[in-house]
């Protein structure tokens, strides 16, 4: 097999796809880029087994067919060498000389048919998305995803595509973000998939270069498909619970904040809240919130006023103030409106004025306050 | 066919396909049996039917499915094993956190190690628990889909290591596993292992690999010849690492002192035996040498006692005809006893010198009691 690329075509596509490459594997050959010649077009291929990425990098002329070679070789002799023409040439046994004006370089490689296959997207559901939209998507829900490796269907955020619109919907058990976009029409059969968090994290890299991206859905797999590349993902294969049913209809305790203020009130109360259970609670009052925390551990409290739009019954809930922090930094608009039922019950976070064709929603459950 | 070097166990392998036929596989196996029976060996074997893609009998050895299982790089396969602790914090759920690059490299040439030879252990360094976070990476890996038609293979090497959490945290896996999901566990010491994990796995015993298999085993890896892999076979008493450890000693130090040992028996000299228990109370020599050295002597007393077999050909012929020609109503069968209840004491810790001497002196009162007897 013999094929011959422009140096900076490979670096290029090198740097890209190499963020793949998993840096601590058991397994030798992930730390290898496929590269696969099919008629005429060269293909590089990473994979740490959950997410492969194949790129299409320009080829001057070639052979068809396939070799595995090291990544970190590849990377740092392409950062080294000067413009230049590369021709690799690789025999019978995967000894892969590599050619440019400066010198000659040998390396080991490996048969193309023991890098892990390309994944089989059988039945899927494809359709165009553009890139902008599906950043925001990611952007929005991504930090409420779940750590805890014994719920694993909320490891990742749910993709729920239907005939009108498509909606993200992220949960740890403490908190929800479900994102909804009305603009989104499909064709296609509706489809459900719980994307682990890797995948989207590599797409806010990826993501912000492009303006449209093709998505594609299928029961094991979601392709991710962008000019020239693909990047596909493993799904988290578990039910996702019916999160519709906590989401309460009935909250009429409704009061309208600044949302940098509430921001910065949280936080500068929560500095003296117990380090463990962060604890901060709300007092409402009309017409103003009282925030407050107290840690007896440390002899530490702070008490804060905010402004608020609220005309109803006082009451007091309690928060972690993390998440209170994570979600109002969510909010883009200049107020933010809660809507509470009682201590207990999960409270409702919403922009005051939703995105045209958009809706944002966060809930948030309360902690039991110390007596 | 066998794509790991696996010696005998065909009956267990004719179990493992029509087990893969019923249509009843379960989702956890636990293979148990003795030391270097081939379990891991067996348990990889096993995982490799589960996604070989080729036609007719599993594995074929030639898809690509198997090719990576013998590399021990299929994308379905997830190997569990004791890692040595480099993460100062038990919470973490990457089990090769603190792990250096030499380090890895060292890990990733003990599974290509594993993957060429199955029945040598996967060993690190200071590793000695299979650690809690391994589960929990397995944890978050194993709910991830695949391609159609894959089953995803859990094989845990040395079940035994792991600590109650590890147990507790692998049980939850097991009472809830993922669609398309086997686990085979291997141990050589099930009694260690929670009886809530035991109770949802299939249990299957591997028996001790046969002493023909070993022989042959013996006598194409290491080109021994027959008569003397034979005794190998024998003494290692179907461990594979055992015998490979004997066959791999190429100075037979064993057979000379077995030879050593018949002359004394025969011997009129006292002065023999001293010189003798010296050698063998060497400090060069380790105590795992002299425990084998009786062993080998408790196997020439059996071949003295039973006799050639039809056809064979034994590595001492030459002392057993001498034995038995100088005292031909040598009781063997009680000169066993004497040697196992010297072997019995050293593994007590006994004054050695004392042992050995009384041993040997028994021995030759044996040989010359039985030859008084045979000129009356």
């Amino acid at each position: 097999m013999q094929f011959t690329l422009e140096k900076s075509a490979l670096q290029t596509g090198v740097q890209k796809i190499i963020k793949v490459s998993p840096t601590r594997s058991t397994m030798p050959i992930l730390n290898h880029i496929l590269f696969t010649i099919e008629n005429g077009r060269l293909y590089l291929r990473t994979s740490d087994i959950e997410i492969t990425y194949v790129l299409e990098v320009d080829l001057l002329n070639g052979e068809d067919g396939s070799v595995a070679i090291p990544a970190r070789l590849l990377q740092e002799i392409t950062n080294e060498l000067p413009e230049t023409e590369l021709k690799f040439s690789v025999d019978e046994k995967q000894r892969i000389s590599l050619e440019t004006t400066v010198g000659t370089y040998k390396i080991q490689g490996r048969p193309g048919d023991e890098f892990p296959e390309t994944p089989e997207l059988a039945d899927a559901s494809t359709f165009k998305l553009p890139a902008d939209l599906l950043e925001r998507m990611v952007d929005k829900t991504l930090f409420a995803v779940g750590r805890d490796e014994l719920k694993p269907a909320l490891m990742g955020v749910l993709f729920e595509i239907n005939k009108a619109d498509i909606r993200a919907v992220a949960t740890d058990g403490h908190r929800l973000v479900r994102f909804t976009n009305k603009a989104f029409t499909n064709s296609g059969d509706p489809a459900k998939v719980i994307i682990p968090t890797k995948f989207l994290q590599l797409l806010q890299n990826l993501l912000p270069m492009e303006d449209q991206v093709e998505f594609s859905i299928s029961n094991d797999h979601v392709k991710v498909e962008t000019k020239g590349a693909k990047v596909y993902t493993r799904v988290i294969d578990e039910h996702y619970p019916d999160y519709t049913a906590v989401i309460p209809s009935g909250n009429d305790k409704t009061f309208v904040s600044n949302t940098s203020e509430m921001v910065n009130t949280a936080r500068r109360v929560s500095i003296f809240s117990n380090r463990t259970t962060h604890q901060l609670a709300f007092k409402l009052h009309p017409g103003y919130l009282e925030v407050y925390t107290e840690d007896p551990e440390n002899s530490t409290s702070a008490k804060e006023e905010v402004l608020v739009e609220y005309d109803g019954e006082e009451m007091t809930i309690g928060y972690n103030s993390l998440y209170v922090r994570d979600l109002l930094r969510n909010i883009e608009t200049e107020k933010v409106v809660f809507k509470l039922s009682s201590a207990v019950g999960p409270g409702i976070i919403l922009p005051e004025k939703q995105r045209e064709k958009e809706d944002l929603l966060m809930l948030l459950m309360p902690i039991r306050l110390n007596a | 066919m066998k794509l790991f070097p696996i010696i005998g166990q065909d009956d267990f392998l004719r179990r493992l396909h029509n087990l893969l036929n019923s249509a009843r596989l379960g989702h956890s196996h636990l293979f148990t049996g003795p030391e270097g029976s081939g379990k891991d060996a067996l348990a990889l074997q096993f995982a490799a039917m589960l996604n070989c893609t080729g036609e007719g009998d599993k594995p074929c050895g030639e898809c690509p499915a198997c090719h990576q299982y013998r590399l021990l790089e299929h994308t379905a396969l997830h190997l569990i094993f004791a890692l040595p602790d480099k993460s100062k914090s038990s919470a973490d759920s990457d089990p090769y956190k603190g792990f250096k690059e030499s380090d890895m490299d060292d890990l990733r040439s003990a599974i290509a190690d594993k993957a060429k030879n199955p029945y040598q252990p996967l060993q690190l360094p200071g590793a000695n628990n299979i650690r809690i976070s391994s589960i929990r990476k397995l944890r978050q890996d194993i709910y991830l889909s695949m391609n159609p038609g894959i089953t995803k293979t859990v094989v845990i090497m040395e079940t035994h290591k792991m600590n109650d959490a590890a147990f507790n945290a692998l049980l939850k896996i097991l009472e809830e596993p993922p669609e398309r999901t086997v686990f085979i566990l291997t141990t050589a010491y099930p009694d260690r292992i929670p009886t809530t994990i035991l109770s949802r796995c299939q249990y299957y015993r591997i028996p001790p690999i046969a002493q023909v298999d070993l022989q042959e085993h013996l006598e194409k890896q290491f080109e021994l010849p027959g008569p003397e892999a034979h005794v190998l076979a024998r003494l290692s008493q179907g461990n594979v690492r055992q015998a490979e450890y004997y066959a791999a000693d190429t100075e037979r130090k064993w057979l000379d002192m077995l030879r050593q040992i018949v002359k004394v028996m025969l011997s009129k000299r006292y002065h023999d035996v001293q010189v003798l228990v010296k050698q063998l109370t060497d400090k060069s020599l380790a105590e795992e040498t002299l425990q084998q050295i009786l062993s080998v002597l408790i196997l020439f007393l059996r071949d003295v006692e039973v006799g050639i077999r039809e056809g064979g050909q034994m590595i001492w012929q030459e002392e057993r005809d001498a034995l038995v020609a100088w005292s031909p109503h040598f009781n063997a069968r009680e000169a066993v006893n004497r040697v196992e209840r010297c072997k019995d004491a050293l593994n007590r810790k006994v004054y050695f010198p004392l042992a050995l001497t009384r041993l040997f002196f028994e021995l030759r009162q044996m040989a010359r009691e039985s030859q008084k007897e045979y000129q009356q």
